[in-house]
């Protein structure tokens, strides 16, 4: 037997809660790479807008420093963007990210929209439905 | 000293390939002397469960420089969080698991230890050693690149003869 096989045995013991902690880790990370790339912001800039060093902030980008949760929302109102979405059930279901792939794995965030239900209008006796 | 490139089949996936080394004259090669040490002392295993998922994520996401700790140089190690891991305990930065980036697609998972100092390149720490392993294989592969004894490809294969053998310094 491979002396490898014990790699894989050690994976069966990871308990939930840990892969569940890497995985959230570095999906924060691939979503806060993901806005500035989507936002064209310089890491400058970003810097600038958070009032910190760019050694500081290089800290963060680069996985080196926990993120607190202060630190997320500094970091969302400077991007102008959701980094993380806490799904509890006064947050209705509309704020539910989902998340997907695209062909090169590439992490893609979304949210369903709650839209108004279509509406009537009665106008010059045509009748039109509105939808968002 | 010389060491046989060694792929690890066994947890490599279609994205990233994942290798280590065996120098010779030893029993195991580095990856296996690194968890055989580490799984000595109870206290380090929640550690090693957060290196074992963070493989295990990579494998699945490709290796991104920002899913490990800069190591400065050439050197990366896992976990990415672990200068924060322990934070109430005085000369204990966490345990350190040097690798080499070679590709998104060709990680080398080669030795480390509980690191007790700063800086990994203070020759007095004790992970110094296994620091300057992973800067040394960086430098000689880029090396035998050049003179063309190995080579990669985007599929993160290494195609190597048989009897390659790679020399690290220190």
């Amino acid at each position: 037997m491979s002396e490898f096989a014990k790699l894989q045995e050690r994976r069966t013991k990871i308990p939930s809660d840990t892969k569940r902690y890497v995985k959230k880790s570095l999906d924060i990370l691939d979503r806060l790479h993901e806005l500035i790339e989507d936002e064209n912001i310089l890491q400058k800039e970003l810097a600038l807008k958070l009032n910190k060093s760019e050694s500081e902030l290089s800290k963060w980008l680069n996985g080196v420093q926990n993120f607190t949760i202060k630190t997320l929302c500094k970091l969302e109102n400077a991007l102008g963007h959701d980094i993380f979405i806490v799904p509890c059930k006064k947050n209705k279901t509309t704020e539910l990210p989902i998340q997907t792939r695209n062909l090169r794995g590439k992490l893609h965030f979304a949210k369903f929209i709650e839209v108004e239900p279509p509406k009537l209008l009665e106008q010059e006796n045509i009748k039109y439905a509105l939808v968002a | 000293m010389l060491a046989e490139i060694i792929k690890i089949e066994e947890i490599s996936t279609n994205n990233v390939t994942f290798y280590t080394i065996k120098f010779d004259g030893k029993s195991v090669s580095e990856i296996i002397d690194f968890y055989n040490r580490m799984e000595m002392e109870e206290t380090n295993i929640e550690e090693l469960n957060v290196i074992d998922a963070t493989i295990e994520e990579i494998g699945v996401r490709k290796a991104l420089h920002r899913y490990f700790a800069r190591e400065e140089q050439d050197a990366s190690a896992l976990p990415p969080y672990s200068s924060n891991y322990i934070e109430n305990l005085e000369g204990d930065f966490g345990i350190r698991l040097y690798c080499v980036v070679l590709t998104e697609e060709i990680v080398f998972l080669l030795n480390g230890d509980r690191k007790k100092t700063q800086s990994a390149q203070n020759e007095e720490s004790n992970v110094s050693r296994y620091f300057y392993m992973a800067n040394s294989l960086f430098q000689e592969l880029i090396n035998d690149k050049l003179k063309g004894e190995i080579s990669w490809e985007e599929s993160g294969q290494l195609i190597y003869e048989n009897d390659y053998l790679v020399n690290i310094k220190g």
